[in-house]
């Protein structure tokens, strides 16, 4: 009889201390980002680099015409979190390294996603290709195609020695 | 107050059984012979908690199980149920609507027969089960705003494929309540092993296991008829 208790509490005192978790990849504005890191190439080694602007970094997201300040006077950037357009296919990012500017044509699907009934619905991408102007960029590399919650590195950019 | 209910449901569902065990010192040890593959009989049993659920939330499930006896020790066991969800959440304006049959397959393991022993009035066992489900769903969401640029897109799916499994662990209870008639309950955790996400959405509600989360707990009570081969 005392085990028959004993196990019936424990399984309620353990039921109840381990909780659950929601199920869910809530966010706290349900908005996906795109993480694009600098890098450059070392000279001696030849290996990437990352790389660190010592200069201000200004960056601009243009949409049908629709110009949106995202980062205005960043020092020290080593890397962007850009949110993209719900509506469009094609961003453009214009980002002025002190007194050069450049511009990124980020190509991308969108996908309205539910996500569960605590979170509600998002906006996740797929990345389908980048181009650019070559004032100070070098290049560009799409390493991961998925744009969600998640915090995975989806653009390296090179920057030209 | 919705978890305030679910607790005075539980103590009634745990206490019930515990009481009947309690009321009972007489059981006696007709040792037999025996192996693991003694067959004793199979029962049917259907659990009535899943019925249950329509009065605290906005999805029911309809459970039967067919188990094997082997030796008064080992109960291997075959479930299979329905459950259907259709639930507007009044915070996002979101609806989801499911129906599908769900599958369990596993093995209860009696605690208190040692194999061959002839069978108690109530037994204590640990239970191990796979599970899974395929079901369709319907999603219906207010239109996604855009935060940076606006607009909205709208998000209206039907007949997604889902596709959901998983496994399950606990204890249970099996008390006799007259003749070949036995009641009991069982407390399960339940671990998701796998999941098939449609292209816009996932599973929220999934037969036979709830909403869809890691890990969740759940339970039964069931009525269960014995029929005895031996």
């Amino acid at each position: 009889m005392k085990r028959i208790i004993g196990i019936s509490f424990a399984i309620l005192v353990f039921a109840l201390l381990t909780g659950c978790d929601n199920g869910g990849d809530c966010n706290i504005n349900n908005v996906s980002y795109y993480r694009t890191i600098f890098y450059n190439i070392d000279s001696d080694t030849g290996k990437e680099v990352k790389h660190q602007f010592p200069e201000v970094v200004n960056v601009s997201l243009v949409v049908n015409g629709n110009d949106s300040t995202v980062v205005n006077n960043m020092t020290d950037a080593t890397d962007l979190a850009l949110p993209m357009c719900y509506t469009q296919e094609c961003d453009t990012v214009i980002i002025e390294f002190g007194n050069i500017t450049d511009s990124m044509f980020v190509k991308h699907t969108n996908i309205p996603y539910f996500i569960s009934m605590d979170c509600g619905t998002g906006m996740y991408h797929m990345i389908t290709g980048v181009d650019h102007t070559n004032n100070l960029i070098d290049s560009v590399a799409v390493v991961y195609k998925q744009v969600n919650f998640d915090s995975h590195e989806n653009i390296k950019l090179y920057i030209a020695q | 107050m919705r978890t305030l209910s679910y607790i005075l449901l539980s103590s009634l569902i745990l206490l019930q059984p515990v009481m009947s065990l309690a009321q009972q010192t007489g059981d006696k040890k007709n040792v037999v012979t025996g192996n693991i593959l003694d067959f004793r009989g199979i029962s049917v049993s259907t659990d009535i908690l899943g019925y249950a659920y329509t009065l605290l939330e906005d999805y029911m499930s309809g459970e039967i199980a067919i188990e094997a006896n082997l030796g008064n020790k080992y109960y291997p066991v075959f479930e299979m149920g329905y459950g259907t969800c259709d639930f507007t959440d009044e915070t996002f304006g979101i609806s989801y609507k499911s129906g599908a049959p769900y599958y369990r397959i596993g093995l209860n393991y009696n605690f208190n027969n040692k194999i061959g022993e002839a069978p108690r009035n109530s037994y204590i066992y640990a239970l191990g089960r796979f599970a899974f489900t395929r079901a369709k769903y319907d999603v219906c969401t207010p239109p996604i705003h855009d935060p940076v640029w606006g607009g909205e897109v709208s998000l209206d799916l039907t007949d997604v494929n889902g596709y959901y499994s998983w496994a399950e662990f606990g204890v249970g209870v099996n008390v006799k309540i007259w003749k070949n008639l036995r009641m009991g309950w069982s407390i399960r955790y339940k671990a998701r092993l796998n999941q098939v996400t449609g292209n816009n959405s996932r599973m929220w509600y999934v037969p036979g296991f709830g909403n869809s989360r890691h890990t969740t707990f759940g339970g039964t009570y069931s009525i269960i008829y014995n029929i005895p081969f031996k």
